[in-house]
């Protein structure tokens, strides 16, 4: 049990290796299947109901598909940032880890700032969620990511408040990879909403 | 079974190569294709941008079986979801 960091397996004689798997780790990966299993339903629906309908017609070209992007460049770049501060703690370097960490943390405001004008343009132009179907579904899908995004600025910025130039590297590396897992999932989610919710409805 | 080391350039290579494939998916818009290839463009795109994450990011490409399972399987569930609603599409249209 090596870092405190404690594993399951099957032990089949001391001198063996066991193939273990970290709880955590294992525990995060259920996690993200059942949120899977969420965001994969709704998306589902939404598809089923687009074809249903023949697509989403005029309903679905108001979206802002170019903020969509810039969002998605945002995100992008905030996992390139937590990778680095996953190698900045590999090599034991905490305040490095700090620093990128707390920049992850600051792209994911400047996501929800920028989807904040969104929303705040949307409604501006009558599209509220009892406009139509298309908006209704797309208030739930992309609020549902940014409740996500929001539980995932809280936990990085918490981590980052933690972390000291004395901080156990093992112990942050291990926080940095279940955090950083979840991090990579909502980045993912996004990238399947935006190619449906924006790119898709605003094609051809 | 961790993953080898992924050093800062592979994940700066791994974001730039994340953000040509956003450039593909906006171009596929922006350029007015027929909507059939636009959404065969779209939906591939985001198919190897998830990819992508997975495969470097997630660090997949090293994990074991049961964490691809875990992984995959709801991934699974939902396309029998959407094949066991295909009934109440065609009743819809």
């Amino acid at each position: 049990m090596a870092n405190s960091a404690v594993e399951i397996g099957i032990a089949h004689a001391p001198h063996e290796v066991s193939a273990s798997f970290e709880i955590g780790k294992l525990g995060m990966w259920v996690f993200l299947a059942g949120e899977t299993m969420v965001f994969g339903g709704l998306m589902g629906v939404f598809i089923l109901v687009a074809i249903s309908r023949g697509g989403w017609g005029p309903d679905g070209a108001h979206v802002n598909w170019l903020l969509g992007a810039i969002n998605t460049l945002v995100l992008f770049t905030s996992s390139l940032t937590a990778a680095l501060a996953q190698g900045a703690a590999r090599v034991q370097d905490s305040p490095r880890a700090k620093r990128y960490l707390g920049a992850t943390a600051l792209l994911g405001v400047l996501f929800l700032v920028i989807k904040a004008f969104e929303y705040a343009g949307d409604f501006r132009d009558g599209f509220t969620p009892l406009a139509a179907l298309f908006w209704s579904f797309y208030y739930v899908m992309t609020g549902l990511h940014v409740l996500h995004l929001l539980a995932g600025i809280v936990v990085i910025f918490g981590l980052t408040l933690m972390v000291t130039p004395r901080t156990p590297a093992g112990w942050l590396e291990r926080k940095l990879k279940y955090v950083c897992l979840y991090w990579y999932f909502v980045e993912t989610v996004w990238v399947f909403l935006f190619a449906l919710v924006y790119l898709a409805p605003s094609a051809g | 079974m961790e993953q080898t080391e992924f050093s800062a350039s592979d994940s700066l290579r791994t974001w730039g190569l994340l953000v040509v494939l956003l450039l593909v998916g906006g171009l596929a818009v922006a350029l007015g294709l027929p909507r059939s290839l636009a959404l065969w463009v779209i939906f591939g795109v985001a198919t190897a941008q998830a990819y992508v994450i997975g495969r470097y990011y997630m660090r997949l490409r090293s994990e074991d079986v049961l964490i691809y399972t875990l992984a995959l399987l709801p991934v699974a569930l939902v396309i029998i979801l959407a094949f066991v609603l295909i009934p109440d599409v065609a009743m819809l249209r």
